[in-house]
């Protein structure tokens, strides 16, 4: 997994790619926190995730969280066709603001 | 028919043996690669049995053994008549039945939601089927993915 973060403002955009799984993401997890300061609007950008399992969720969860702690928005973009199944086999896709 | 059954090897063994910590993931998930691209088998599904065994996997890494000593046994087969895939977990931790927890509920409020639950979940819909037994000391888990059902 390799992440990119792009900050403008109090803008954050992450350009997630690869596999979020057990291992990678306690590592997404670590590197969100450390950007997330004075953050109002997280855009989490999916085009190259390939997969997401329950680990990724929680840490989805944890971001959308914290986002609606400061009054921010979160959203998650393009995400494929597997990720969109699991986003709506857990009823992730109806709460979570999904571009 | 034995003959009719295909188990797959890692390395010279029947078995991936390797530490119960989730840092030993990808060494199944490389095993799990190859066997796919052995069997041909699509991306989609590629990716369900990935998933599936993130979450089996990561359970017993985290749950199994409360000392934090202990091993996941894996063995994988492949039965051609009726082209299923049998990915057989084991571990000696503590007897736990993965199936008796509850599934969460999926159509709460984000905010108020636990995790917890929802990769057995996730695993149980990915799969065709999933059982687990107790035996000499050892929970077992096996799951099963038709591979014929290409678009589940």
């Amino acid at each position: 997994m390799k992440v990119i973060f792009n900050r403008q403002d109090s803008t954050l955009t992450v350009v997630i790619s690869g596999n979020i799984d057990t291992v990678t993401a306690p590592e997404l997890d670590s590197q969100l926190q450390e950007n997330l300061t004075g953050i109002k609007d997280l855009i989490l950008d999916f085009t190259a995730v390939d997969y997401i399992s329950s680990a990724g969720l929680r840490v989805v969860l944890m971001a959308n969280q914290q986002m609606e702690d400061v009054d921010g928005n979160m959203t998650v973009e393009n995400v494929n066709e597997d990720v969109r199944d699991v986003f709506e086999m857990t009823g992730f896709d109806s709460l979570l603001n999904l571009k | 028919m034995t003959e009719e059954i295909k188990i797959f090897n890692c390395d010279g063994n029947t078995q991936l043996i390797v530490p119960a910590d989730r840092k030993e993931f990808p060494v199944l998930r490389q095993w799990i690669l190859s066997i796919a691209a052995e069997l041909d088998i699509g991306k989609s599904i590629q990716k369900k049995l990935l998933i599936s065994c993130d979450e089996i996997f990561t359970n017993i890494a985290s749950y199994a053994y409360p000392d934090g000593n202990g091993t996941v046994e894996v063995s994988i087969e492949f039965v051609s008549p009726t082209r299923e895939l049998r990915i057989i977990f084991s571990d000696s931790g503590t007897a736990f039945d993965p199936l008796e927890i509850s599934d969460p509920d999926t159509g709460s409020a984000l905010s108020e939601r636990k995790v917890g639950g929802l990769g057995m979940f996730m695993v149980k819909s990915m799969m065709d089927s999933v059982e687990y037994s107790r035996k000499d000391g050892k929970n077992i888990l096996i799951l099963t993915k038709c591979l014929e059902k290409q678009n589940k």
